[in-house]
């Protein structure tokens, strides 16, 4: 149905329950489109910890988020206006690290570029910028 | 998420039903902080009823079983969803906070 491939662009305030908010929006949309589960659950925990990062360390007002369906894939797209932050340049954690060694944050980035089958970002017109994309097969 | 504790003597099943993202994991925070201050020796977290795990809430249980296990308490995972079981595997927690049957 084409309506249902219709893109969502919203603009979500930051506050301690973008989240949720921003959570509540993906999975409407994801309905509407028939999102396979599996993807659903990608973009979700991507989401999850990325706008996580905007409310705790951002200092961002609002954010503005772009679903899509094209070409076979879902595609997201977030833009900030805080402090920029590439989060391509976050080290992957050392996953083979003693039990004593490990570190108790930083899986929060490193989940979303997991989950996720692209993740690319620019600092462009004041706005942190990420897009990212999963295959729907 | 909703959360049960099922307490038996010095034991408790904390099950977290749900999906904890990080308000909940907050949440999840104070719930075990709470059971610190009691007498509970050990804790079982029981996340076969949890649909999403945020790495908020990784931190808050790798936190916590270190801080009892240095106490000499425990404070484990019992039981995962296979979603819960996609992220601990993802982010190797799972042999670490799991514990084996």
């Amino acid at each position: 149905m084409k309506s249902a491939r219709k893109p969502l662009d919203i603009v979500l305030p930051v506050t301690p329950g973008l989240t949720r908010a921003a959570h509540a929006r993906l999975e409407a949309f994801a309905e509407a489109t028939r999102l396979p589960r599996k993807v659903m659950f990608a973009a979700d925990t991507a989401l999850e910890e990325l706008l996580q990062n905007v409310v705790d360390y951002s200092g961002a007002h609002e954010v503005r988020l772009l679903l899509s369906v094209e070409c076979g894939e879902l595609r997201l797209e977030l833009a900030d206006d805080g402090r920029p932050f590439n989060p391509l340049e976050v080290e992957n954690p050392d996953l083979g690290l003693p039990f004593e060694l490990r570190p108790e944050g930083g899986l929060g980035v490193f989940l979303a570029r997991k989950m996720m089958d692209r993740v690319g970002y620019e600092h462009r017109d004041g706005r942190n910028r990420l897009s990212l994309a999963k295959t729907l097969a | 998420m909703a959360t049960r504790k099922n307490i038996a003597g010095t034991e408790c099943e904390l099950v977290l039903d749900g999906r904890i993202d990080g308000p909940a994991a907050h949440e999840l925070e104070l719930e075990v902080l709470a059971l610190a201050k009691t007498g509970i020796q050990s804790v079982y977290v029981n996340l076969s009823p949890a649909n999403f795990l945020c790495s908020a809430a990784i931190r808050v249980l790798l936190q916590h079983h270190r801080q009892w296990k240095a106490k000499g308490k425990k404070f484990v995972v019992s039981r995962t969803s296979p979603e819960v079981d996609e992220i601990l595997d993802l982010t190797g927690m799972r042999d670490l906070i799991v514990e084996k049957p």
